[in-house]
């Protein structure tokens, strides 16, 4: 069973370049007077129109976000996007990819948050849980020594508030409650299923693992995901957990067109263009406080941020500045007609053995552009991939 | 004659420079880490005993896993101080390390026979848009604490490529500093009300060039200390201690002089 979902960041398009660049940062602390309400307010509804028509044309699932201090996604609270969905859709499962935990402050008002979701769309929350990157943490001044563990405890807190009759005590390190006893709980029972979205860090993948949730690798490097599902599949097994095409997930942004011409000819532009700095743009040499913000004290410790550069081949900050030609070739895009979308997307489910694949645009400005690929996706594109993974198991 | 000496309590083991004779001057770091024997520490042992703690989590001291707070370190160190016997001296302390002597003076004030606080934290400065630690890569924030004036050099300690050690260092006192000043940032506003018992001589060391912690906040730390005065080091930024190590060790040396009169 293969289940597609549209991934949206839902990113505020247009914000002004030249700012940015002399700022060298789009993230944390780059002014938000750069905002503007009216023009957002008309991104959103577009954003809610895509969500629409991703349900229509087949999409199984809406993935939505969290993110902080940055135009790239304007869902800073992703509860509030799937609450949306609820009601603007009524078939598609909402996959909220991640709640990002260690900032929240309230796992008990979150768990009724979440319930309430799948409530409101009778049972079709996926709950992701992240850890969030750290200028996520900053952006809350949220202590990110304590990241991994206000996850944990957390995550523990919302499980048994979903799933242990009230009332209870919690006494941790982090939380403390006097009487969990919410009213409302979950749709889905015993609670709504859960899966980890992530990029890098080998630690939340043995997390996911041991938990037997399916895992999200967030458009990773080729070997370096084969590295990383070898590593979930031998965890999760000797955690007793049997691992199946659901345990895996992948996310990948694709561009779509008529032809293979047209789609290169597009995908060049907005991949190499202004539209894709929106993700991207860190100056290391304008702004030499972006290097803190990517990794402030205790986030990852020395030994772990070692393990990492050599587990994952580096981090994936360099999406954008390889360049077209070798994203390309390093599959971390696809591009192309239906025929050719299909084929390597094709190639990248079975590699991975993924019964989960996430799809996410390019930031793009014309609307009618992501239209076309979306309606290409659910005409040509999902029967041949659903055909050819019929026998997945 | 200096040596570290590894001193056991019901806390765990830490580490404590000793270096010179004579009365005891306590003096703790801030987050620029336990580093190795520093000018100040030469200057001021000609004239005391300095007795330098490594804070907990940095060198070789431990650190309990309870530890969350200014007065959480205030406590160890006070428990270290009982360990070695020494019930009396001069308490020194600058930057985060002014924040722990204030505690520790407000805590045990009957221990100190006098208090020297040096660009201190523990005051809420961010109205002041002061830098921040922890939104700058580290060796940059600690540069910033210096005047340094038209480009000239820190010294030897920031200006070479970090050893392993060095950088090591750097962690271990980032995940302290983020342990007790993370969240209120670098405050906690019981200090100056609790601060007001230490009735004892009291010296405010400040570099003019501050920026960090800003001079109005050794008005307001003498606002409420009965017996102190201001010390300004011309010239001098945040880190007076390492920027003009004479001019910092020669204030406390006048200052001991005239309490003993």
């Amino acid at each position: 069973m293969l289940n597609f979902y549209y991934f949206m960041n839902q990113p505020y398009i247009g914000y002004p370049h030249e700012a940015a660049a002399e700022y060298g940062a789009v993230m944390l602390k780059f002014s938000n007077e750069n905002f503007n309400a009216e023009h957002a307010a008309n991104l959103l509804d577009r954003y809610h129109r895509e969500f629409q028509l991703a349900e229509d044309v087949g999409f199984d699932g809406i993935l939505v976000n969290e993110h902080h201090n940055a135009p790239a996604a304007m869902s800073p609270i992703p509860n509030i996007s799937a609450t949306v969905l609820a009601k603007i859709t009524s078939r598609v499962k909402i996959f909220i990819g991640g709640n990002i935990l260690p900032i929240h402050g309230n796992p008990v008002k979150l768990a009724e948050e979440l319930a309430m979701i799948d409530l409101i769309s009778k049972g079709r929350l996926i709950s992701g849980f992240v850890r969030g990157g750290a200028v996520e943490s900053l952006a809350m001044t949220t202590n990110t020594l304590y990241n991994r563990e206000l996850f944990d405890e957390a995550h523990d807190l919302i499980l048994k508030t979903w799933t242990v009759p009230g009332p209870f005590v919690w006494e941790g390190k982090h939380f403390d409650y006097r009487c969990v006893n919410p009213w409302v709980l979950p749709f889905q029972k015993p609670h709504p299923p859960i899966m980890i979205p992530g990029s890098t860090s080998k630690e939340t993948i043995e997390w996911a693992a041991k938990h037997g949730y399916p895992y999200v690798a967030l458009a990773t490097r080729l070997e370096a995901t084969d590295e990383m599902f070898n590593f979930y599949d031998k965890t999760a097994e000797e955690y007793g957990h049997t691992v199946s095409y659901n345990n895996h997930g992948y996310m990948i942004r694709v561009h779509l067109a008529e032809t293979d011409e047209q789609a290169h000819e597009e995908g060049k532009e907005l991949f190499g263009g202004r539209m894709a700095q929106i993700t991207s743009m860190k100056n290391m040499k304008i702004n030499p406080d972006v290097t803190a913000w990517m990794q402030p004290p205790g986030f990852v410790s020395k030994e772990a941020a070692l393990a990492r550069r050599k587990f994952m081949g580096g981090t994936p900050y360099a999406f954008f500045t390889q360049g077209y030609e070798k994203a390309l070739e390093n599959s971390q895009i696809v591009v192309g007609s239906p025929e050719t979308v299909f084929k390597n997307l094709n190639k990248l489910r079975k590699r991975f053995k993924v019964g989960h694949l996430g799809i996410s645009h390019f930031p793009i400005e014309d609307e009618s552009m992501t239209k076309r690929s979306l309606e290409l996706f659910g005409e040509k594109v999902f029967p041949a991939l659903r055909d050819s993974a019929q026998n997945d198991v | 004659m200096s040596y570290h000496s590894i001193i056991k309590n019901c806390y765990g083991s830490f580490e404590v420079l000793k270096k010179g004779d004579g009365a005891i001057l306590v003096f703790i770091h801030g987050e620029e880490g336990p580093r190795n024997i520093l000018p100040y520490h030469e200057y001021l042992s000609k004239h005391f005993t300095v007795w330098a703690p490594s804070l907990p989590g940095t060198g070789k001291s431990e650190i309990p896993d309870w530890v969350t707070s200014v007065s959480d370190i205030s406590k160890i160190i006070l428990e270290t101080l009982d360990k070695d016997n020494i019930t009396s001296c001069i308490l020194v302390g600058c930057s985060l390390g002014g924040w722990i002597a204030s505690e520790m003076a407000s805590m045990d004030p009957s221990r100190f026979k006098a208090l020297v606080l040096s660009g201190s934290q523990g005051l809420p400065t961010g109205h002041l848009n002061t830098p921040d630690i922890f939104l700058k890569p580290y060796r940059n924030y600690i540069s910033l604490g210096y005047y340094k004036k038209d480009g000239q050099e820190l010294n030897d300690l920031w200006d070479d490529e970090p050893t392993d050690e060095e950088i090591e260092t750097d962690l271990e006192i980032m995940e302290l500093t983020a342990r007790v000043a993370f969240k209120p940032y670098m405050y906690d506003r019981s200090l100056l009300p609790s601060l007001s018992r230490f009735i004892k001589p009291s010296l405010l060391i400040w570099g003019e060039k501050d920026i960090i912690t800003p001079i109005v906040i050794a008005e307001e730390f003498n606002s409420v200390l009965t017996n102190s005065n201001i010390h300004i080091i011309q010239n001098t930024g945040h880190y007076v201690h390492l920027e003009s190590p004479r001019d910092f060790s020669n204030s406390i040396i006048e200052f001991n002089k005239k309490i003993l009169r």
